[in-house]
């Protein structure tokens, strides 16, 4: 029942430690904020524990619309619609498989194309309901396959 | 019970020391510049007056090579900038919040493009130099897949 929070607490002490010894070092500045004429927020440009470097591009109603970052999951761009929905992933992932991903209105994959680790490129079209349409694949051995589901 | 308490308390308290470092830590402006040695931006974060935000880096020419931004509607974009400031490389979000993938000739013709539409079909096609549809990978509004290519009469 503790264990999530126990992770937690070591987590944020690591966080502090690390925001602590940067003051220390003259290292203080952890993020830069851009302002509107308004005053509203409409960017950020920050560092994380562990790593992570971020920066948010928001609307003028202060949703998240875009964010470009590099976290242990690897570096990714992101594209948000109104409604906070990721439309458009474009992403190194953690087994270094470079990968685009578009979505539709309800978050569902509906293109996607990467290269995987054994070195098959694909661009995959998928259905409203998750299920491959379309293909056009190019296995690791050069063999090329297109097809489409009717 | 009281062991979950303590845990809680600790993290509402490291949360709050945390945020008030952060908050002292915070460098808040309209516009950021990067500057290289000469003294050249060669990267920027700001608000315009067109109301656009935008984070752009500039080669050595000061040419904007990458622009990441969100116009005024809200939509989201990225490019990417050949040397003769043509957008080669375009990722966003269409009016209708509809995601999308551009890649663009010399002559600003897109050949390759992936993208969903307002109607329901999703897919990517090529193009030819005059910009007709040449070849198709996709799904129909009514979820059917298609490939397909084309001699170049299809508008």
């Amino acid at each position: 029942m503790s264990a999530p929070l126990e992770e937690r607490v070591a987590a944020l002490e690591a966080e502090l430690a690390a925001l602590v010894a940067a003051r220390a070092q003259g290292r203080s500045v952890v993020a830069a904020e851009i302002v509107d004429e308004q005053g509203r927020t409409r960017a950020m440009l920050s560092t994380g524990h562990g790593g992570t470097v971020s920066l948010n591009l928001l609307d003028a109603a202060g949703r998240l619309r875009a964010a470009l970052g590099q976290d242990p999951g690897g570096p990714t761009l992101s594209l948000f619609d109104e409604n906070a929905l990721r439309r458009l992933d474009l992403r190194v992932t953690t087994g270094d498989v470079p990968q685009l991903v578009l979505h539709d209105e309800t978050g569902a994959r509906r293109i996607d194309a990467s290269i995987d680790a054994h070195g098959a490129a694909s661009v995959g079209v998928l259905g409203a309901d998750g299920s491959p349409r379309a293909v056009m694949l190019v296995m690791a051995t050069g063999r090329g396959v297109i097809g489409a589901s009717r | 019970m009281s062991e979950t308490n303590d845990l809680a308390a600790r993290v509402a308290a490291l949360e709050a020391q945390i945020a008030q470092l952060r908050d002292e830590a915070l460098v808040r402006t309209r516009n950021l510049q990067i500057v290289d040695e000469a003294g050249q931006v060669r990267a920027a974060l700001g608000v315009g007056a067109d109301g656009v935000v935008r984070f752009v880096q500039t080669d050595a020419g000061g040419a904007v090579r990458v622009g990441l931004a969100v116009g005024p509607d809200g939509k989201p974009g990225l490019a990417f900038f050949d040397a003769g400031n043509r957008a080669r490389v375009e990722l966003g979000l269409s009016p209708g919040d509809l995601p999308g993938l551009s890649l663009t000739d010399a002559s600003e013709t897109v050949r390759l493009q992936a993208r969903l539409d307002e109607d329901g079909r999703v897919g990517l096609m090529a193009f030819d130099a005059e910009g007709k549809l040449r070849a198709v990978v996709g799904a129909s509004a009514d979820g059917k897949g298609a490939i397909g290519t084309f001699d170049g009469s299809t508008p």
